[in-house]
């Protein structure tokens, strides 16, 4: 966020979707759908590997479909932050009434990772919202 | 949410696709708000920011009024006996347009350190249900 000074070390968004937390889930994982609203980044998570090709990679921890996914982040896409060490991401989806998930995601591990911690505070919600348009829409922010 | 304590300067942002202008329209006319804001009918006017719930209304000074591009204005919790005894908070909303056709907005909640049990009220999940309900209904015509 530009109004922050300094990046936080623990990063939490949240946003409500109107979809399931399958569909939700499959909206994480699969590239069909991460290229329509990852910066146009096709990524590929198993329950070994986060897998976004030359824009970062990560190994998984935890791989509990539709609910908890947590794995360890590397930003290849620039040079500063692919220097540094690894961060951590946890996707959480939570059931809610009405046919409504909550997502939020947790970005830790930020501190000896300063330049990672600057460049996910804004693309996290682009992020996020652009997930959300896609499940309610049919469309990315961008198309 | 995970965190314990609630922050006293609280940021959300999302980005939506429409243009300032509708934004402006459905954060500041009643007809919108009170299918995405918990049901409250807000309304600008003469100054203040004028909230109806029910057989509840409450009033906060404008601080800033530029549409389609900044809205700051006091946050009394008018809609709760507990909260709207605690100090008004400040809250500022700032709409930028960004390319194809898409909007972030950007919700600033400080001034919180005589507000803490709506500080807490408001944490995380509280403003982003809004937000979300808002992006949703500007994007698909209904509401979560």
């Amino acid at each position: 966020m530009s109004t922050m000074a300094t990046a936080l070390t623990t990063q939490v968004y949240s946003i409500f979707i109107k979809a399931s937390p399958e569909q939700v889930w499959e909206a994480i994982t699969t590239p069909e759908f991460t290229e329509k609203y990852f910066y146009g980044v096709p990524v590929t998570i198993t329950a070994e590997t986060f897998d976004g090709g030359a824009s970062a990679q990560g190994a998984v921890v935890e791989f509990d479909p539709p609910h908890k996914l947590v794995h360890s982040w590397r930003a290849l896409y620039d040079t500063e932050t692919a220097a540094e060490p690894e961060s951590r991401v946890t996707w959480e989806i939570a059931a809610q009434d009405g046919g409504v998930s909550l997502l939020t995601v947790v970005h830790d591990r930020l501190d000896e990772s300063p330049k990672t911690a600057e460049s996910v505070a804004g693309g996290w919600s682009y992020i996020l919202s652009g997930l959300k348009s896609v499940l309610e829409t049919g469309k990315g922010l961008a198309g | 949410m995970s965190t314990a304590i609630a922050r006293t300067t609280q940021v959300y942002s999302v980005y939506i696709k429409a243009t300032p202008e509708q934004i402006w329209e459905a954060i500041t006319t009643p007809e919108f708000t009170e299918r995405y804001f918990h049901g409250v009918r807000m309304e600008i006017r003469d100054g203040r920011r004028w909230s109806t719930l029910r057989d509840l209304a409450w009033d906060e000074e404008v601080l800033e009024l530029d549409p389609p591009h900044r809205l700051v204005h006091a946050w009394t919790s008018g809609y709760d006996d507990e909260l709207r005894a605690e100090e008004p908070s400040r809250v500022a909303w700032t709409l930028e347009p960004q390319d194809n056709g898409t909007t972030l907005l950007t919700v600033v909640h400080d001034r919180l350190e005589g507000a803490p049990k709506t500080a807490a009220s408001v944490f995380g999940v509280g403003w982003m249900f809004v937000l979300s309900n808002l992006k949703t209904l500007l994007e698909t015509g209904e509401p979560l």
